[in-house]
């Protein structure tokens, strides 16, 4: 209760900040006007119908919204030459494109982002001047295409048996299936940062698999040590399940075999006779397996 | 199906009434049709793997409106969807701006999950009954509503609301009374989610503070499936028959789980940027499990039979999460950034559970004593969880066509495990203080000249010792990729990835290498014809010393994968005809062995500038060798007409 009065506390005083303040951009876009459409007509009449004309409002000369990201352009309109125009790509154009373009969540588009680390900058999967159709996100290509056009090994592995129901542009049979970015942040950063994070601060999975999350009284510690990659190949597996093993006491085993003293994971006891099929597969009698309120041994 | 589409077509419907004549730039695009499916073999394991279904489909809809002249309550408003109808995913969003004042984001989707698989898990597979026990025939559905308002403001006030439901049927399994029986199980979930914040922009410094509310309530109701009395072990135990004619199991779980996230990032100085971020949550799950048994049974924790048992159980855990991170990023000159990161993860749980069984008409394995017996458990469980991780990055632009990266970190883990003694049956391993400090060093470089990309990266990561048995103590990776790019003509791309994995320790000794390489080429000769191929190899191997529980002899868990995957494809579009074609094949010989050979087609005519119509042919053949059961040969054709104005 405390913690919802400080933050209903802190929107009423920022509601009250806001009261007076105008558009964060508006300063940015002012400036001397050079008229654009006089030789660019067609770029600026498509740029018209994009979002970021759409977000300076209806009343802004289409002239001054070239000026946010070309600047001025004065010396360019009198000498016709290109070079006199700003032209923002890599990280200069990033700087411009995160001035806008924070997040509000736990998935942050960053500016040294893995991408931007490899000198892929925002033009080299957005345009800002789309030709024909204004596509979904202002990208170049559709859905996660332009991810496995250099990801060439993980669209590899999408081809796999057992994998999240994928885009079309990543092999899957359907518009409506997961894209790379369902995952991924791509504007983030290497290694773990760059996995997308449920509002809540949790890994990506546990988005749709609800019922995984818990938590459980008796959880099976192995999701909090090593999470769900620990046991699942969520880029798609040969196995079953997305599983890191075809055979489920295989997995099991790996980690409950209770050889050194100084690692987690109990020794299944000795009636757990492997030669039978009963013991070969686990989880027909440990079902709870993510974890359980009422049984110890997961049992239910 | 008609329910299905209902609610998506009817908000769909209002989207397009709602759009008069003003809109200065409207385009769209609608692809819907029939497909029909036709399998030979094992449809449930063609279903697991694939989804698909007989019927009527929403392929795709775009409809994008714009008004620059402020006749309607949007300056933007993008609605697209796909997969409504046979197809085993399907989503719709809707997004809507105007301009200062308000930005909306609207998103829906579907997933049907199914699963029946032959061979995985299946304990009876020897006795030839498939699938398996462990099946399921659910639906996930989700929604997902943003408003933003007064968007590019100093401050923009947050509103969030997030449904999601899991529901439907499933077959499991209950191990009760010395058998395993299966059961009929039926799940309803529902998660509701709020969210209140701000966004903000003051000065150089911008983030939002948001603060959530999220509830989940699940009821899973099972029962003995029909038939299913025996139980999976058909023989007597100590000489008397174990089967149930009544197995009833009602489990209720709720949590409730406020959040609070934040994020800001800012400039100190021009060559000084700070990131942080913070997020919590404190969940407070209840569960309520009840179980009503009848049959013939048999306890060995009692020592006794019995006819009848009643179970309540009742979990509460508490479960709080925080993790912070920080980073200063510094301009140190044009050409060189560095920055210094760390982040901090608090994990943590308290549980407790109180289980009372009443076991009725028990008799001890000698024939004596008869009568009622209850018992009580109540057990008290703790685990807590820290990480923390310290990083320092450099990366250099010392020519315009070179840029290369280096970066060191630490990782400190810290886990400690309290378990109740009901979960331990077998001794060790299971709580106490564990800790494992890993030493993490990485660099890499990309080279772009002109066309030519070629880059790669190399990763070493030293821990000095390990949680779990498949922690690594060493792991190195290295990476390397090249990338052509003839403007529209040609691009060719290869990557190759090889980790391996270890540890040396002589009780676990455990080597795993992964070697991954791909290669790809997409080439336009002529504008009209695209032709691609791509080629992959997957090869990894694992040895890990393991105990065989029988007789507690210690062996060597052994794993291969040996896939190689093929693939080629060509599309070609020449007034008004067009024409895509793409055969696949991924074979595995390793542990798994099974041959995946996929083939799509799909030829479009254009009937004017507006109509057009498609048909589409996707075959599917899939074959584990080992098992003749998991086998088959699937065709998936349809026809679609395709509307597209602007």
């Amino acid at each position: 209760m405390r913690q919802l009065a400080r933050i209903l506390t802190t929107l009423g005083v920022l509601a009250l900040l806001a009261a007076g303040a105008g558009p964060v951009l508006a300063a940015d876009a002012a400036g001397e006007v050079v008229p654009c459409a006089d030789c660019h007509d067609q770029v600026v009449a498509a740029f018209a119908a994009t979002p970021h004309a759409r977000a300076q409002g209806r009343s802004t000369d289409p002239n001054a919204i070239c000026a946010v990201c070309h600047g001025g352009g004065a010396e360019h309109a009198a000498s016709g030459d290109p070079a006199a125009i700003s032209t923002p790509r890599g990280d200069a154009g990033a700087g411009l494109c995160l001035n806008c373009h924070t997040t509000a969540g736990p998935n942050p588009i960053e500016l040294r982002s893995v991408h931007a680390r490899s000198g892929l900058g925002c033009e080299g999967c957005h345009t800002m001047h789309p030709a024909g159709r204004i596509p979904e996100a202002l990208l170049t290509r559709e859905g996660s295409s332009a991810c496995v056009s250099c990801h060439t090994g993980v669209a590899g592995s999408f081809r796999k048996p057992y994998t999240h129901r994928m885009h079309t542009t990543v092999g899957g049979s359907s518009r409506a299936g997961m894209q790379c970015a369902s995952c991924h942040n791509p504007h983030g950063r290497s290694g773990e940062a760059n996995l997308v994070r449920t509002r809540a601060g949790e890994v990506a999975c546990l988005d749709c698999h609800t019922d995984k999350r818990g938590p459980f009284v008796f959880t099976h510690i192995s999701t909090e040590v090593v999470g769900c990659l620990g046991c699942h190949e969520p880029h798609g597996s040969t196995n079953p399940k997305m599983l890191k093993r075809s055979r489920v006491a295989q997995l099991c085993l790996e980690c409950h075999s209770l050889t050194s003293p100084t690692t987690v994971g109990s020794q299944p006891p000795s009636f757990h006779d492997l030669r039978s099929p009963r013991y070969q597969n686990c989880t027909t009698c440990h079902v709870a397996v993510h974890g359980s309120n009422s049984s110890p041994l997961l049992l239910r | 199906m008609t329910a299905r589409l209902t609610s998506p077509l009817l908000l769909l419907t209002a989207v397009a009434l709602a759009v008069p004549a003003a809109a200065q730039t409207l385009q769209y695009e609608l692809a819907a049709g029939y497909q029909w499916l036709d399998v030979i073999g094992n449809d449930e394991l063609f279903r697991t793997q694939t989804g698909e279904k007989d019927g009527f489909r929403l392929d795709s809809l775009n409809l994008l409106v714009v008004d620059t002249k402020g006749a309607l309550a949007f300056d933007r408003l993008r609605v697209t969807a796909a997969g409504l109808g046979a197809s085993p995913d399907s989503r719709l969003s809707l997004q809507a701006s105007r301009a200062g004042v308000y930005s909306l984001r609207l998103a829906w989707s579907r997933a049907d999950v199914f699963s029946a698989l032959p061979g995985y898990a299946n304990p009876l597979q020897e006795r030839g009954i498939f699938p398996g026990q462990h099946t399921l025939d659910r639906r996930r559905q989700t929604l997902d509503l943003d408003l933003e308002l007064l968007p590019g403001r100093t401050v923009t006030p947050l509103v969030g609301y997030s449904r999601s439901t899991y529901r439907g049927g499933a077959r499991t399994t209950y191990h009760f009374g010395q058998d395993e029986f299966l059961l009929t199980s039926n799940l309803d979930e529902a998660v509701n989610e709020y969210r209140l914040g701000v966004g903000f922009a003051v000065g150089d410094f911008r983030g939002a503070v948001i603060q959530g509310w999220r509830s989940l309530e699940s009821t899973n109701t099972m029962a003995l499936a029909a038939g299913a009395g025996a139980g999976n072990n058909l023989r007597p135990l100590l000489g008397r028959d174990i089967d149930a004619s009544r197995l009833d199991l009602r489990s209720r779980t709720e949590v409730d789980t406020p959040f609070t996230s934040a994020n800001v990032t800012g400039r100190l100085w021009e060559r000084v940027r700070v990131v942080g971020t913070y997020s919590r949550a404190d969940a407070d799950s209840e569960g309520n499990d009840s179980g009503d048994m009848t049959g013939r049974f048999a306890s060995f924790a009692l020592q006794r039979f019995f006819a009848r048992a009643e179970e309540r159980a009742v979990g509460k855990a508490s479960q709080l999460n925080w993790r912070g991170e920080g980073r200063v990023e510094v301009d140190v000159a044009p050409w060189l950034d560095a920055s210094l990161a760390y982040r901090s993860n608090h994990r943590e749980l308290d549980g407790h559970a109180f289980v009372t069984t009443k076991y009725f008409e028990t008799v001890n394995f000698s024939g004596a004593f008869p009568g009622d017996v209850s018992t009580v458990l109540g057990a008290d469980t703790a685990w807590e969880r820290d990480e923390s991780l310290a990083e320092a990055k450099v990366i250099a632009r010392p020519l315009p066509w070179l840029r290369a990266w280096a970066s060191t970190g630490t990782v400190d883990q810290k886990i400690t495990i309290m378990p109740a003694l009901a979960e331990i049956v077998v001794p060790g391993g299971q709580g106490g203080t564990f800790q494992r400090d890993l030493d993490r060093l990485a660099g890499g470089a990309v080279v772009r000249l002109g066309v030519l990309s070629v880059g790669g990266d190399w990763t070493r990561e030293e821990a000095d010792r390990v949680v779990v048995r498949t922690d690594f103590t060493e792991r190195k990776r290295l990476r390397g990729h090249l990338t052509l790019h003839l403007a529209d003509k040609l691009r060719a791309t290869a990557t190759a990835e090889k980790i391996e994995s270890s540890n040396p320790d002589p009780a676990i000794a455990y080597a795993a290498e992964v070697k991954h390489w791909a290669a790809s080429v997409e080439v336009t000769p002529i504008p009209p014809l695209t032709v691609r191929a791509g080629y992959d190899s997957f090869r990894s191997d694992s040895t890990l010393r393991i105990l065989r529980p029988q007789e507690l002899r210690p062996d060597l868990s052994l794993y291969a994968e040996d896939g190689e995957s093929l693939e080629a494809g060509a599309q070609a579009r020449v007034s008004g005809f067009a024409l895509e074609m793409g055969i696949s094949r991924y074979r595995n010989r390793g542990s798994f062995p099974f041959d995946l050979k996929r083939f799509f087609t799909r030829f479009e005519v254009d009937l004017n500038r507006q109509l057009g119509v498609y048909a589409q042919l996707e075959q599917r053949e899939y074959e584990e060798s080992p098992l003749p059961q998991a086998y088959f040969d699937a065709d998936r054709y349809g026809l679609f007409l395709r509307w597209t104005g602007k």
